[in-house]
């Protein structure tokens, strides 16, 4: 198929339009993302707009006082184990514990000891949030204290460790959450890279830290030292259940977002051409029917709503699927693996700052994803005004594009993307025309938009 | 030819070897009484097929990266509703040297979740089996089935439809006692002391040590003692020190686990195992020249990866 032409677009309306394509994706994003932060955890640094305690019950329980772990001793708001009321001084364990113990059936193994709430048995203690709320930011102050103890306060807060290749900067409440899940030893081994008892937990304690990190860890600690929280998840979200999946979407969706943004701005309708009307594309001899078998001008800024479908840049076409099919939608959906991988640790709740969590994550790609946008255009743009001879070499994408695929995108590594300086590839194309794609694949599924 | 010393040296080897096989038929016995309860529930396995074109399609979705890298990998499947929301899970085990081992191939339950962009599919339990089982989940859990991995372990679904190993299905469930000897308090002070960075007596961790021992046939017996004591536990578990069970025990290794979650076992070719709970799965553990060293896990995670 070729190219449809019968639809002719001013320039000022062609930098419009690309604009419309490079904000748009952004902006629904970003409306998104404040949605979701709307009462949730905090994004970057010193943006913090959750407290570390109010994180932690919505974390385990959602605030359910009745809640109870059916693998563990685990119960109420906090999720505190027998372990943890017998360290704040509410029972002590005069055997140890079975399976009968587990799901909040009964604690006949322990003795309630005297305290404020009157609190004698499991029932009582299960029915009083009150008294949950209590011990919880008790045991959770205690813990600070013993962080204290031990130097973790002196020698980690503010500081960012490697665990494993992924660097997390520890803030009070990262260090908390660290404390709280894996107990006081094990913490301390994995900060200061020492062998711990079980190196399987360090992937999702650092993933739980990063999300705690988001929070204002205050109101335990008296302090709280603000971090990057979006680089610290998505630092350690490649540690998680779905890693593989997520990591190869967004190398797709990325790979698409890029490839398709680049080679708009190149088009000669609604990219950037030189003063005789070629598009730099044309000018490098590219087949743009080839490059773009599908591409319908008149579709890609129809708005389906308006009358006639007329051109309004707010449309998106469905065979670009640009915007809503490549990224703000089906980009991060499986992001949703997140909730399985949140339910992969001691909650047995779905948590409820999943939208949030998302948002963070999303905010924080996005913003790499923006960041790779600048780079695709910005050497179209100083081309733009670079004067070049007729027949002579024009190099209009000098960075290149990204291309996916293996390494690809890493986003533990600070540099989200893997930015190859090789020609530029479309789909099976590289610039020149050429099909060798053995060096550096790009992903099947990206392929769809310019090799069709 | 083996020379003996003496006749008593012999008669003290033959009465050591019959202890050895008594106590390890012992041990298989009560191992054997756990399986057979497992074996009165219902199982019923899960008939694996070719799949369809569309089946592969929703495999190559959740495991396209792999099996472009493994083209030769052999799938199959089967559709069963595993949650009891009228939509069938599909069942997929992946068969490639990469993905297999003593336990088999990599053998996951793939749920289909809508998002904001659609339909996909998510595994919601990954582990290698030869063998998979479905039975009807207990009361008061969740709706799901239960899933036997191999005739032995047992998955059960959380809530949220993740599944997760249940560490009582890998054997005996350790009983461990309050007012453990004053050299195993002595050992789990030391162990406190590490974690805490300090000195700490025996008398601080009384009161929270739980101790018992257990016999692991040809390994020997062992103490295993675990504290909950100065807040050394966190929501994975409290430290377990595991020692010899002599009148000085030394200590040959220390885990972590849930409270009333340490239990022994065997693996398949007869050694004894540790299988220690936590909200992740189960840890298991072999005894290697005396030492207490980490055979595998059940979590999904850098432990045990997935493909």
């Amino acid at each position: 198929m070729s190219i449809k032409t019968d639809n002719p677009v001013g320039p000022l309306r062609h930098l419009m339009a690309l604009t419309v394509i490079l904000v748009l994706p952004l902006s629904i994003l970003a409306s998104e993302h404040a949605e979701a932060q709307n009462g949730g955890a905090g994004q970057g640094v010193g943006q913090a707009q959750c407290r570390f305690l109010d994180h932690w019950v919505q974390m385990e329980s959602r605030g359910d006082h009745m809640a109870a772990n059916g693998q563990s001793t685990a119960i109420g708001r906090w999720q505190m184990t027998q372990a943890a009321f017998a360290d704040v001084g509410l029972v002590r364990q005069v055997s140890a514990v079975t399976n009968d113990h587990y799901g909040g059936r009964e604690w006949s193994n322990v003795e309630f000891l005297d305290n404020p709430f009157g609190i004698r048995n499991l029932e009582d203690l299960r029915n009083n949030p009150a008294a949950q709320d209590y011990y919880g930011r008790l045991y959770h102050q205690a813990q600070w204290r013993e962080a204290q103890r031990q130097g973790l306060v002196r020698d980690f807060v503010g500081q960012t460790v490697d665990v494993n290749g992924r660097r997390v900067a520890i803030n009070e409440s990262a260090l908390l959450t660290c404390m709280g899940y894996l107990g006081a030893g094990d913490c301390g081994r994995m900060l200061r890279g020492q062998p711990m008892t079980n190196p399987g937990h360090a992937a999702h304690a650092l993933w739980r830290m990063s999300v705690a990190s988001a929070c204002d860890g205050s109101d335990v600690a008296g302090q709280n030292t603000p971090v990057d929280a979006e680089a610290n998840i998505a630092a350690t979200a490649d540690a998680q259940y779905c890693d593989p999946k997520v990591l190869e979407r967004l190398e797709q969706t990325a790979t698409v977002q890029v490839n398709a943004i680049t080679a708009l701005a190149g088009h000669p309708q609604v990219g950037y051409r030189t003063a005789e009307g070629a598009s730099p594309l044309q000018a490098q001899g590219v087949d743009l029917a080839r490059l773009l078998p599908d591409f319908d001008l008149a579709t890609y800024f129809r708005d389906p709503r308006g009358p006639n479908g007329g051109i309004t840049g707010q449309g998106v076409g469905p065979r670009i699927n640009l915007p809503h099919g490549g990224f703000s939608t089906a980009g991060f959906r499986t992001l949703s693996c997140l909730d399985a991988l949140l339910g992969g640790i001691n909650i047995i709740f779905a948590p409820p700052s999943l939208p949030n969590i998302l948002g963070i994550l999303e905010s924080y790609v996005c913003r790499q994803i923006e960041q790779l946008y600048a780079r695709a255009v910005t050497p179209v743009n100083q081309s733009f005004f670079r004067d070049f001879g007729v027949g002579g070499i024009y190099v209009p994408f000098g960075a290149g594009v990204y291309t996916g695929g293996p390494p690809g995108v890493r986003i533990n590594s600070g540099n989200v993307m893997t930015w190859s300086r090789n020609p530029i590839m479309f789909g099976n194309f590289d610039m020149f025309g050429r099909t060798n794609m053995s060096q550096n694949p790009v992903p099947e599924s990206s392929r769809g938009i310019f090799a069709r | 030819m083996v020379k003996f010393a003496s006749k008593a040296h012999f008669g003290a080897l033959l009465v050591g070897t019959m202890v050895r096989v008594f106590l390890t038929f012992t041990s298989l016995s009560q191992f054997s009484t756990a399986l057979a309860q497992q074996s009165q529930e219902t199982w019923r396995p899960v008939e694996l097929r070719e799949p369809s074109a569309q089946e592969r399609r929703i495999v190559e979705q959740v495991y396209g990266a792999f099996l472009r890298s493994a083209p030769d990998t052999r799938i199959e499947v089967a559709r069963l509703d595993v949650n009891n929301d009228r939509v069938a899970e599909l069942v997929v085990r992946m068969t490639h040297p990469r993905l297999c081992g003593a336990n088999g191939c990599h053998t996951a339950i793939l749920q289909a979740v809508v998002g904001r962009g659609g339909q996909s599919w998510e595994p919601v339990m990954e582990r290698r089996s030869r063998v998979i089982e479905t039975g009807a989940a207990p009361q008061g859990r969740p709706a799901s089935l239960r899933i036997r991995v191999n005739g032995r372990e047992i998955w059960e679904a959380r809530p949220n439809g993740v599944y997760v190993a249940i560490a009582s299905s890998f054997g005996e469930r350790v009983n461990l006692r309050a007012n453990a000897s004053q050299p195993v308090l002595r050992e789990v002070a030391r162990m406190v002391g590490e974690d805490l960075n300090r000195r700490v007596r025996p008398e601080e961790v009384a009161r929270n040590t739980f101790a018992g021992i257990v016999d692991l046939g040809p390994a020997g017996r062992f103490w295993i003692a675990q504290t909950s004591a100065m807040g050394v536990c966190g929501q994975v578990g409290c430290p377990a020190l595991i020692m010899t069970a002599d009148e000085q025990p030394k200590p040959i290794g220390r885990f972590g686990a849930l409270e009333g979650s340490i239990h022994v076992g065997l693996w398949a070719n007869g050694e004894p195992l540790i299988a220690a709970g936590s909200p992740e799965g189960v840890t298991l553990y072999a005894i290697s020249n005396g030492r207490l060293v980490i055979r595998e896990t059940t979590f999904a995670s850098e432990v045990t990866p997935s493909p």
